[in-house]
């Protein structure tokens, strides 16, 4: 059980935390305030976007802020799944001994993700899940926190391999990284070319300090009836559902799965921390429908033909289902 | 444990006034639906019974004691209060016992000041408010459609119409022509009459109040009718035998002045009129009129009251009608309507207009209800129910037998005999002051101005 102490300690962190990382990161708002949800809901982020917009610089800022270790995996076809969780090496003093791959962080980046063949990324997603990494016969976990950061670029898809939906399905959320605005890109070519380049700030956090606030949303209220509205809003983007809208019948072939109900309600959760209030509203659920759904909603071939993205069908869901 | 002993205070007031408003929307409910079968029953003639307004507090406390869906019904409730989902988050912190996360939230809640009276001033509870007011001002408005019209009705006087229900021919024919007549206006936008005694007769007569002390009494109201019926023999009598070969210039000077003590005022400017006259037609006018009113009053006495008066003769109606203008249409004012009142006991007897009571002047002395027919002999007439019209209503606005006529041109109809003798009954008037009340207000009002 918290305590009063323990509410204060946690939201005065990371008040620091995004302060820090704002210091760094130039607009990208958004894709900050998800992969934040994505570390207090103890999930992991599929961070897209072109290159160049600064989701690596984001990654080490984060884990850097947090004080955390971290590791980067740069996945390429030839990438092996004892690359990423580690291998048992012999040596002759001592027989087999197991080396951690780089997956033994609290922050992991999966750097282009979908470049890796579907052996490495499932050694990896099987990771994510089960927080552990089995070698042989011995299975070691993951140290906590743990959470991975994968990125794909979405518009260079020759030589990658597309994730499959299940595996897709792990992430918790999906941020879109965005083009900066005139504004921010001054910015961003200001504070690199300026002196000695961009420092990335010193730790704000301690684990425990995560830990800790990953507790404090656990234990945020949520009504029933706002239980409800997230699980009306994901039976809504089933195509066969009693409530989906007319979108959802035309252009959605496979509807989100009861991952995203639990991704709504703790992003909901996660967002009301960071926003220093003390209950869940509506307005947080619709916040966090869609970074919890975006990837999870299959669109048909006619979606596809007539460039419907499933952004636009979710704008529709929300609109369509009424608030509690 | 303190914050979690504020949260409960907070949540079993919010639900106090949850209950509150779902008594008040019950009641209000109940309101609406009684209204409403009050109106359909006043279209058919029906009355509606009185321990249906039972209904009203059983549905209060149906509605107070109904289930309440918490978590729901505290979102809505924060939200119209201004605070959010604080009150559902309370409830489910609550039960949980995170008292970290409940002591923050009962913080904001007592600093955002809700105000938990606001829940009875919804939406739903105005529309109700609004349903039950228009159904009010339509009752109010609506003919009757039984055989009495405009006058509220007490309480007791319900059961008496329950009891008393016409058949369903009589009350269709007492119906029909009143639905074409313009509603009558409500009884709260008449404007008062002033002070006078009659008015302390009337309300002890009705049971509404004591006679206050040096008020007319029921020794004065005899001695009054006495008076009133020697003045009309004797004048009958002499006009009688001046009557052969027309009435001289002497004989004038007797008689008029003896007419013009006569207190119903349609009565007695006709009679003076046909004095003036003089020749022995309209002597013989005179005195059938003369006749008729006093054998209408004695057949009022004799009857105790439950039969209508008859309809006049011809003859006195036509002797009447040739001296008087009368009004045509029952309801309407006649002429001096718009003399001013006198307020002195003595003196506003002799001095008042004829539209007593709604009756025109000169208008034959019928008794019942204005142009419809009166009820037959030993009929039990019904009393139509006003709900939300006391008798205290009834007491300002149905027209005091003897005071000055409202400014209205068809105002409410009086007090009919058969209304008058109802009202005698339900008062448990003593038997030896019945009949005195009845003869009065006939000879006062001739027959109670039936609209």
């Amino acid at each position: 059980m918290i305590t009063d102490e323990d509410l204060a300690r946690a939201q005065s962190a990371f008040a620091t935390l995004r302060e820090r990382i704002s210091g760094v990161i130039v607009g990208q708002e958004a894709v900050v305030e998800v992969a934040l949800w994505t570390l207090l809901a103890r999930g992991h982020l599929l961070l897209e976007g072109v290159p160049g917009l600064g989701k690596t610089l984001l990654v080490r800022t984060l884990s850097r802020a947090l004080g955390l270790s971290f590791s980067r995996i740069q996945f390429t076809p030839d990438l092996m799944p004892a690359d990423i969780v580690g291998t048992n090496v012999f040596s002759q003093d001592s027989g087999f001994r197991f080396v951690p791959g780089p997956i033994f962080a609290n922050v992991v980046l999966a750097d282009e993700v979908n470049r890796a063949t579907p052996k490495t990324q499932s050694a990896l997603l099987e990771a994510m899940q089960e927080r552990q990494a089995t070698v042989g016969t011995e299975t070691h976990l993951l140290p906590e926190p743990f959470v991975v950061l994968a990125t794909q670029n979405p518009i260079e898809m020759e030589g990658t391999y597309p994730l499959p939906e299940a595996q897709v399905d792990r992430f918790l959320f999906k941020a879109e990284a965005s083009f900066p605005g005139e504004r921010d890109l001054i910015e961003i070519i200001r504070r690199n070319t300026e002196g000695g380049g961009i420092q990335l700030p010193n730790p704000a956090l301690t684990q425990e300090e995560v830990l800790l606030a990953q507790e404090v949303v656990g234990e945020y209220p949520v009504p029933r009836p706002l239980l409800e509205y997230a699980a009306r809003l994901v039976l809504a983007t089933h195509p066969s559902g009693a409530r989906a809208p007319e979108v959802v019948r035309r252009y959605v072939q496979y509807g989100a799965s009861p991952r995203a109900g639990l991704a709504l309600i703790l992003g909901a959760k996660a967002r009301a921390f960071l926003a220093s209030r003390y209950h869940v509203g509506v307005e947080d659920i619709q916040a966090a429908l869609r970074p919890s759904l975006v990837h999870r909603v299959i669109l048909n071939f006619r979606a596809e033909a007539e460039g419907v993205t499933p952004g636009q069908v979710l704008e529709e869901v929300r609109k369509a289902v009424p608030t509690p | 444990m303190v914050v979690m002993d504020e949260a409960g205070v907070i949540l079993r007031s919010t639900k106090g006034w949850l209950r509150a408003r779902h008594a008040l929307r019950g009641a209000l409910a109940g309101a609406t639906a009684g209204l409403a079968a009050a109106l359909l029953g006043r279209a058919a003639g029906i009355s509606l019974p009185g321990y249906a307004w039972a209904g009203i507090p059983l549905l209060a406390v149906v509605g107070a004691g109904w289930p309440l869906s918490s978590p729901r019904l505290l979102l809505r409730v924060g939200r119209r209060l201004g605070l959010g989902e604080r009150l559902a988050a309370v409830e489910v912190l609550a039960g949980r016992g995170v008292t970290a996360l409940l002591r923050p939230l009962v913080r904001e809640i007592h600093a955002l000041r809700p105000r938990p009276w606001r829940l009875l001033l919804g939406p739903a509870e105005a529309a109700g408010v609004a349903i039950a007011g228009a159904l009010l001002l339509a009752l109010a408005y609506l003919p009757v459609g039984g055989p009495r019209s405009g006058v509220p009705s007490a309480p007791d006087e319900l059961e008496v119409a329950a009891q008393a229900a016409p058949s369903e021919p009589a009350r269709a024919e007492a119906a029909a022509p009143q639905a074409a007549e313009p509603p009558p206006p409500l009884a709260a936008d008449a404007p008062l009459l002033e002070y006078s005694p009659y008015q302390d007769l009337l309300a002890a007569v009705l049971g509404l109040a004591e006679i206050p002390p040096g008020s007319p009494g029921p020794g004065d109201l005899a001695a009054r009718l006495a008076q009133e019926e020697g003045l009309l023999r004797e004048l009958a009598d002499k006009v009688a035998r001046s009557a052969p070969g027309g009435i001289s210039a002497s004989e004038r000077q007797e008689l008029v002045p003896l007419a013009q003590q006569v207190t119903r005022s349609d009565l007695r400017e006709t009679v003076v009129r046909l004095l003036e006259q003089g020749d022995e037609e309209s002597a013989r006018e005179v005195e059938e009129a003369l006749n008729a009113v006093l054998a209408a009053a004695e057949r009022s006495g004799e009857s105790g009251g439950t039969e209508p008066l008859p309809e006049p003769s011809e003859e006195a109606e036509a002797a009447v009608a040739a001296g008087a203008p009368t009004s045509g249409r029952t309801g309407e004012r006649g002429e001096g309507a718009s003399e001013p009142p006198e307020e002195k006991f003595g003196e506003d007897l002799a001095d008042q207009e004829g539209d007593l009571a709604g009756k025109g002047p000169g208008g034959p002395l019928a008794g019942g209800e204005g142009d419809q027919a009166p009820p037959s002999p030993g009929t039990a007439v019904p009393l139509p129910v006003n709900p939300g019209e006391g008798p205290a209503r009834a007491y300002v606005v149905t027209g005091v037998p003897g005071e000055p006529p409202s400014s209205r041109e068809a105002g409410p109809p009086g007090l009919a005999p058969y209304e008058v003798d109802l009202a005698v009954r339900a008062r448990d008037i003593p038997a030896e002051l019945q009949d005195l009340v009845r003869r009065y207000f006939e000879l006062i009002t001739g027959g109670g101005g039936g609209g």
